[in-house]
């Protein structure tokens, strides 16, 4: 089943899912990391990586960001 | 027996004496934390005899004795044999590992490659002839031994082995001196996590809820102002009420990590912190309610002592600029990441000039997740200088770490690994942690053994040469990223 990630507030910024984002759809503000759900390939690569496990995994996409932050 | 002489200057006399030879190596692998691990590894599969001398009684370091089970960064090679031996028992989830799991597993791995391992032995001295090291000496239960060797690789995190061989070496913020802030990791068992993860997402670093407590008056000091990790063990009855925690917060400030007396006042400071945050935890922290306290780190954590000075030394701008650098042997994306030495917080910017500004520059953006801002509210900026809202920073952006780094200036036949690297102050604040030490020992032990094989010193070691071996072992050193020189027949 094809899965869709949201990068949550619980972000630590530590960068990890930066890196690790094979299709380069995660970018970093100062309210945390953020998901561009039309570069999201769906991997997941990102949610087994993220040590505070601040990345909720759906099956939906996401329709809007739970914590009020703009969901690209 | 040592008879009292006094002697000048109020000292006490030592007389000389010879040292029996305990035994001979290739190579001396000193320190078994991630770089010693990845050094010994790697210079006995490349056919030296090796053997690893640690001070404690397992493998690790900070990842296993220090709590720190959170193994971030890139994994590559003898990293990616450790994580899928971990998988397999099931002792690592979401970038966090069990402790315990853990040192059994490097355990294996390390004898596997059939490395001789000394534990319980510290390092007190080097052997130097004619500006080269050729051994160390060592003090455990057996006495003060000799141990001869034609590389020594020093993991040991202090820089010890290469101090005490007459390397030049640095220590602490360029300022003061003072050292980062010193952490005791901890473990609670009995934690609630979904209820926990249910509500972090509204105080997620724990800003306001430290603040309320201190207000209150329950918490007696303001040890930090925000958590820094909480990571989850795995392998633990899980969603049950029944989970386990390993949390860094506690902080002792203005350290001397080079002073076995402040050394141990950090320890006491540290389980009293420990003491007083579990009692928060539990009043504040909803899922904590029932928690218990399992342990804390034996181990101190220790982020920055001796850099010892080599070939060349990395700078903040390296790290801000994800310099690329011919002679690379190891990668890291890790930013800035300084515990404050003497106040709450962490730094992740640096100041520097930028075309005669001063700015303070962000590796990444992760550097937006500092909670101690610049001063006077001076925005933090990219390595141009543009601040927030017109920086860029490249996805997936890492900067190189150069041999020359594991390449001490004068004395020959050693290598250092690990958070003793040549660096300054905010650039080694980044190039600390538990996999990029791991992969700089690879790239150590690598060096060891193929100069021990070529018969040249580790400083006249051709570079391509390492770079080709640590490729073809299994080492991500940017070669699919950038061109490097060695690497392009």
């Amino acid at each position: 089943m094809r899965h869709y990630y949201l990068i949550t507030s619980r972000c630590t910024f530590c960068g990890q899912c930066l890196v690790e984002c094979p299709a380069e759809a995660i970018t970093m503000d100062r309210t945390g990391a953020h998901i561009d759900q039309a570069r999201c390939r769906g991997c997941g690569v990102c949610y087994d990586n993220c040590a505070s496990e601040a990345i909720d995994r759906l099956t939906q996409p996401p329709e809007k960001d739970p914590d009020g932050r703009p969901n690209s | 027996m040592i008879p009292f002489t006094p002697a000048a200057g109020g000292a006490v006399h030592e007389p000389a004496r010879d040292l029996p030879v305990e035994s001979e190596y290739d190579v001396v692998v000193v320190g078994g934390g991630p770089a010693g691990v990845g050094a010994a590894i790697t210079a006995a599969r490349h056919g030296a005899s090796v053997l690893l001398v640690e001070q404690w009684s397992c493998l690790g370091g900070l990842a296993t004795l220090g709590l720190v089970n959170i193994p971030i960064d890139f994994v590559s090679a003898v990293g990616r044999e450790m994580f899928a031996a971990l998988e397999a028992v099931d002792g690592i989830w979401h970038r966090n590992t069990d402790p315990e799991k853990h040192k059994l597993i490097l355990d294996r791995m390390v004898r596997g490659a059939q490395v001789d391992l000394l534990f319980h032995t510290r390092v007190v001295e080097s052997l130097v002839k004619d500006s080269a090291i050729c051994g160390v000496v060592v003090e455990n239960i057996s006495g003060r031994q000799a141990i001869l060797a034609k590389r020594v690789v020093d993991c040991s995190g202090d820089g010890d082995a290469a101090a005490y061989a007459g390397c030049e070496w640095v220590s602490g913020r360029e300022s003061d001196g003072l050292n980062q802030g010193v952490s005791t990791e901890f473990r609670l068992g009995g934690v609630d996590f979904p209820r926990y993860q249910a509500w972090v997402g509204s105080d997620p670093k724990w800003l306001q809820t430290i603040q309320k407590a201190l207000e209150a008056g329950d918490l007696p000091y303001e040890v930090d102002n925000h958590l820094n990790w909480l990571t989850h063990v795995p392998g633990r009855p899980q969603n049950c009420g029944m989970d386990e925690v390993s949390i860094c917060l506690a902080h002792s400030r203005n350290c001397n990590t080079l002073s076995a007396r402040d050394l141990t006042r950090i320890a006491l400071e540290g389980r009293e912190q420990v003491d007083f945050l579990w009692a928060f935890i539990r009043k504040y922290i909803p899922g904590f309610e029932n928690s218990w306290l399992i342990d804390t780190g034996p181990l101190l954590g220790v982020r920055d002592s001796r850099r010892i000075l080599g070939e060349y030394v990395m700078t903040a701008r390296d790290l801000a600029t994800l310099r690329k650098q011919d002679d690379v042997v190891a990668c890291s994306t890790h930013g800035y990441d300084v515990h404050n030495p003497d106040g709450v917080g962490n730094i992740k910017w640096a100041e520097m000039e930028i075309e005669g500004e001063t700015r303070y520059v962000i590796c990444h953006a992760t550097g937006f997740g500092s909670t101690l801002m610049p001063p006077d509210g001076a925005p933090l900026s990219d390595c141009h200088g543009r601040p927030e809202g017109e920086a860029e920073f490249e996805g997936g952006g890492f900067y190189d770490i150069p041999y020359r780094c594991l390449v001490p200036l004068k004395v020959e036949n050693l290598l250092v690994a690990g958070r003793c690297l040549s660096a300054d102050f905010m650039a080694q604040s980044g190039c600390r942690l538990i996999m990029v030490c791991l992969d700089m020992g690879q790239a150590a032990g690598t060096a060891a053994a193929l100069s021990l094989q070529q018969q040249v010193a580790p400083r006249q070691l051709p570079v391509a040469d390492l770079q080709r071996t640590l490729v073809a072992s299994g080492m991500y050193i940017g070669q699919d990223k950038h061109a490097i020189p060695a690497l392009q027949h």
